[in-house]
């Protein structure tokens, strides 16, 4: 049983670590991106090509690959930020769907279908703590994820940049009336959403493999972890993860694997009936910015 | 008036592209200097992994009937389309058929796809030659011009229950009827025909079946059912994967300690060689029912022999890797199709090959698994079979049964992950 | 407008030929693949305006229609096979049954907003789709059902595919009308209004949730007719194909590209897309393996972005459309000046 919470603890620490860089975009900015899964998989075939051609390990090349990922949003993907921001959100559904289907193909064409993982040194570590036994990269991702969520948590508490962020997420035409460049703080916060999320992608190559059509499940989970954690809250985030990663491990076990999805969709739907703000979200915030 | 104008120009356009997009018959089938041919495989989306490589294992035998001067003199045109799912596959046969004038169909990878090209080839009077598709309902429909070369899911089926007495209880020292197994599958439609049949062929041999276990294959943890089968009491597991699962599993496996005493699995996960490249040498020991060309050589012909040898060096050279199952079972349909059947009926007519097909009669060890060929009225080959082979060394070899074996099966019942590196 | 002159917009000539060309070319040229294409096309643009009936005019963004889909391909396809009832019968069954569980699905969840919405109906979508391959003593889950090609009137099974042009082309102009219907009754209107505005809409005594409710059921029953014609056209379902999120996707895709919330918008973006990729798909399929939905991607991507009212907005000069693919708060008056967030 404590096996299982371990698990399951594990796996919500990845959930949330995926999870993060969506709450910054769709929980922050309200961009509906349905390209997050994508994005999770052209990081992780960048992480297996740097390993695969040049002997990188991928916890290198996630250091490596997050920071250009910012690079390339804030600077050529930066008119297309500003476009999709200004679409409805169904044209960004469809926006990002399209992009999302474009990278996926561009996947299999230049990678091939098959499925691709790396055989690092510790890919296959376990640690052992009495009877229980997780392994190595999990208990990474797991560590990286909380280090991460105090990490935002406290640079969109106390930075300038940060509050700029939330100020224009609360009112963009005051914030604008404040002096505040408002597409610059969309560009900056999308591009570091991406920017995180692909640092995520590099650390899952380890304990996932890659393929073209990956995407999609880790975008379902990483949307219901933002909303069940509270858009716009970092901690949320987490907790959203943890609950999540609990839930599935627990309903696989005691009901059974086909149904666990059932159960964790079934949750997904009380929330957003219940409290769309989410666990964390203050109440009424998730009407900013839809109508 | 003008704008209103412009868009039906484009609505029209829109439909005459539609036309473009089909209407160049480039001739007729066979009356020309080549036999068309029409090849429906998933190229991309899902299944696209093994529906390139069943392709290329079809094109290779193409490649080399073209090379020794074709058939009856006139080489073979292939007219590939990507299908990935059934409607596309019934509007591109039918283009194939209605546009391209593509004489004969060959296809596929995907079980729900094989179906909806035999359907059309069937309403159309032409022949549907499959090369590695397995479910049992395709040669269940009927259909007067469906043949099947490969393995369907019976035979998969068959091997791991089947195998059992040997592998397992004889290992375990232990009679079959003591034997506990469990079973796991993916949800989709393999894996649920395996677990049907297994359960039944299971039951004729008195082997007691006492967990059932079914998941999605694009979960991303498994661990909850490791989990249950770490706290279960059984002998055997039985398992059919795909890649992912496969590996998830297995990966899983060792990360909560779960040992299992004996493995054998189907379906594509542990048979292709990313399984090896994935978890390493920790799939040493997995039994794997499938077809085989790592078979004891003395139950294969001089012609199966040199074939194979073949195959293998043109596939290499083509793929940059060893090929698995599914290009070699497209491989030797194709090659029995255009060696074989189309020689002898002179004409992609389908009654004559029809004809042609039920009159041929190669004793097992003709082909590179060791099938034979003897269709049945029904279009299925009924020398086929699957063999278990086990991962030794990081090679899968045939280890059952006796007559094809290649080498003994080894570390059954399969070391605890402590005791393994 | 009066409700004469609108109707005879609706009903103009362009429409006209614009809805009975595809089917008049169909029976004339008997061609067994364009006339496949044909098929598709129709059933595709009509599922398109199924859809628009709640999403266009009512402003809910479902993305899980498939559900529905799914349900009237199901519940016709089980009755024939274990109760032998035709499917004529069973289509409507599924559509009954399919309107029952929109009604419910909606008055749980119409009351939220926005992207909310679209992703509760993505997640019932695929529980829907989950209980299909789990519930395999019912619907034989993943194995899928294959229909016997026993040709039949009674049956819904045809040898010629004139009368599957027929039947699709007879289930567009139904729509098509119902699409009109909405357009210029009262029941419509009440819709628009709720999309534009749902406090002013209230404020006039508009009960929105019942004609939403209303919307739903016809929207629901209609995609699920459109099912089981599916059903009787390809002869086997399962759930990977009649409840996979991408059929979802994809009909509400058509109905951008054409125009979300006019009647021929959906109809027009069926015409261009369905044989768009079938274009890519066979001029560019024999080549490298994606190539061609690369391509399909970047095509979909530069309509959206650059016709976010649909082309239809090409006709208007008004586009309802675009207007609504902005950031509600931002909206241009006829000289572009941006009115008040």
């Amino acid at each position: 049983m404590s096996q299982l919470l371990v698990t399951g603890i594990l796996l919500g620490g990845l959930y949330a670590l995926i999870s993060m860089g969506l709450n910054l975009i769709f929980g922050v900015l309200r961009i509906v991106n349905f390209a997050h899964g994508e994005f999770i998989m052209v990081s992780m075939y960048l992480a297996y090509w740097a390993y695969y051609y040049y002997k990188i390990d991928p916890y290198i090349s996630a250091f490596v690959i997050a920071p250009l990922t910012f690079l390339f949003f804030m600077t050529v993907a930066k008119p297309f930020i500003v476009k999709l921001a200004d679409s409805s959100h169904l044209g960004q559904v469809f926006i990002t769907f399209g992009i999302g289907i474009v990278l996926q193909n561009l996947a299999l064409m230049l990678f091939s279908a098959d499925y691709r993982s790396v055989d690092t040194v510790y890919s296959k570590m376990q640690i052992a703590l009495g009877e229980i036994q997780f392994s190595l990269a999990r208990m990474v991702m797991f560590l990286l994820s909380l280090v991460f969520t105090v990490a935002l948590y406290y640079y969109l508490k106390k930075s300038y940049m940060g509050k700029t962020i939330r100020a224009t997420m609360q009112n963009r035409t005051v914030a604008m009336l404040m002096g505040i460049d408002t597409q610059k703080v969309y560009v900056f916060t999308f591009a570091l959403g991406a920017a995180i999320t692909a640092f995520a992608g590099g650390l899952l190559l380890p304990i996932f493999y890659v393929y073209p059509t990956i995407g999609f499940s880790f975008a379902l989970i990483a949307f219901i972890v933002v909303i069940l954690g509270g858009l716009g809250s970092i901690p949320g985030t987490l907790i959203g993860g943890f609950i999540i990663g609990l839930t599935e491990a627990l309903s696989g076990y005691f009901i059974s694997a086909s149904m666990k999805q059932l159960v964790y969709f079934c949750i997904f739907i009380l929330i957003l009936v219940l409290r769309p703000a989410g666990l964390f979200g203050q109440r009424g915030t998730e009407e900013l910015g839809v109508k | 008036m003008r704008k209103k104008t412009l868009v039906s120009i484009i609505v029209v356009s829109a439909l005459v592209l539609a036309l473009l997009s089909g209407c160049s018959s480039k001739g007729s089938s066979s009356g020309g200097d080549t036999w068309k041919i029409g090849a429906l495989y998933p190229q991309t989306g899902n299944l696209a992994v093994l529906g390139n490589e069943a392709l290329m294992g079809a094109e290779i035998a193409i490649d080399m009937v073209n090379e020794e001067g074709g058939v009856n003199g006139k080489k073979i045109e292939l007219v590939k389309a990507d299908v990935t799912d059934p409607q596309k596959a019934t509007t591109e046969a039918r283009r194939l058929i209605q546009q391209e004038k593509v004489g004969l169909l060959i296809g596929t990878y995907g079980s729900s796809i094989m179906l909806a090209n035999a359907a059309v080839a069937d309403q159309n009077g032409v022949i549907y030659w499959e090369g590695g598709a397995v479910a049992d309902s395709l040669t269940e429909q009927g259909y007067k011009y469906v043949f099947r070369t490969n393995d369907n899911t019976s035979a998969m089926a068959y091997a791991m229950a089947d195998a059992i007495p040997d592998l397992a209880a004889e290992k375990l020292n232990k009679s079959p009827e003591d034997l506990k197994v469990a079973l796991v599958y993916e949800d989709g439609s393999f894996g649920t025909a395996i677990a049907d049949i297994v359960q039944r062929r299971a039951k004729e041999k008195n082997i007691n079946i006492v967990f059932v276990e079914d998941y999605s294959a694009s979960t991303t943890d498994l661990s909850s059912i490791v989990l249950k089968l770490k706290n279960l009491e059984h002998d055997v597991l039985l398992l059919s994967q795909y890649f992912n699962d496969a590996i998830l599993f297995w990966k899983q496996a060792r990360e909560n300690d779960y040992n299992p005493k004996i493995v054998i699995a189907s379906g594509t996960g542990q048979t292709t060689p990313d399984f090896y490249n994935g978890v390493g040498k920790d799939a040493e020991g997995v039994l794997v029912a499938d077809v085989s060309t790592r078979i004891n050589p003395d139950a294969l012909s001089e012609e199966a022999k040199t074939m194979l040898r073949e195959f293998e060096e043109r596939y290499k050279a083509k793929a940059g890797k060893e090929p698995a199952s599914h290009s070699v079972r497209n491989f030797i349909s194709m090659y029995t199709l255009f060696k074989k059947v189309l020689p002898l009926a002179g004409t992609l007519d389908a009654d004559k090959i029809r004809e042609a097909a039920l009159s041929l009669d190669e004793p097992y060890g003709s082909t590179p698994f060791g099938f034979g060929i003897k269709y049945a009225e029904n279009g299925q080959n009924e020398r086929m079979f699957n063999t278990i082979q086990q991962w030794q060394n990081g090679e899968l070899v045939t280890v059952w049964p006796k007559e094809y074996a290649l080498k003994e099966p080894i570390m059954l019942p399969l070391p605890e992950w402590k005791d393994r590196q | 407008m009066t409700m004469q002159r609108s109707l005879k917009r609706e009903f103009s000539l362009v429409r006209i030929v614009l809805l009975v060309l595809p089917m008049l070319l169909a029976l004339i040229i008997p061609n067994a693949f364009f006339r496949d294409i044909v098929i598709l096309l129709m059933l595709w643009s009509t599922a398109a305006s199924a859809w628009n009936l709640l999403g266009g005019f009512a402003g809910q963004l479902s993305i899980g229609h498939t559900a529905f889909f799914g349900i009237g391909a199901y519940t016709s396809t089980l009755l024939y096979i274990n109760f032998s009832v035709s499917p004529w019968i069973g289509m409507f069954a599924g559509a009954l049954l399919a309107a029952l569980i929109g009604v419910v699905l909606g008055s749980i969840t119409f009351p939220l907003k926005g992207p909310f919405f679209s992703l509760s109906t993505l997640a019932f979508a695929e529980i829907v789709r989950i209980i299909s391959i789990s519930w395999s003593d019912l619907t034989k889950g993943s194995r899928g059902i294959v229909i016997k090609y026993t040709p039949g009137f009674d049956k819904f099974i045809f040898d010629s595919p004139v009368a599957y042009i027929l039947i699709a082309w007879v289930f567009m102009i139904a729509v098509y009308c119902v699409a009109v219907y909405f357009n210029n009754s009262r029941l419509g209107f009440y819709l628009m209004a709720y999309r534009e505005s749902e406090d002013a809409a209230r404020a006039l005594g508009i009960n929105t949730v019942t004609v939403r409710l209303k919307a739903v059921a016809i929207s629901a029953g209609l995609t699920a007719m459109l099912g089981t014609f599916y059903a009787q056209y390809i002869l086997f379902i399962d759930p990977e194909s009649v409840f996979i999120v991408d059929n979802s996707l994809q009909i509400v895709l058509l109905s951008l590209v054409g125009g979300i919330g006019t009647t021929i918008g959906p109809i027009i973006g069926g015409y261009i897309m369905v044989p768009l990729g079938q274009f890519l798909r066979s001029a560019l399929g024999d080549a490298v393996p994606g190539f061609h939905l690369v391509i399909y991607g970047l095509c979909m991507l530069l309509i959206i972005m650059y016709l976010p009212g649909g082309l239809v907005s090409l006709l208007q000069r008004r586009s309802f459309g675009g207007s609504r693919l902005k950031r509600p708060g931002r909206r241009r008056d006829e000289h572009g000046a941006v009115g008040n967030s």
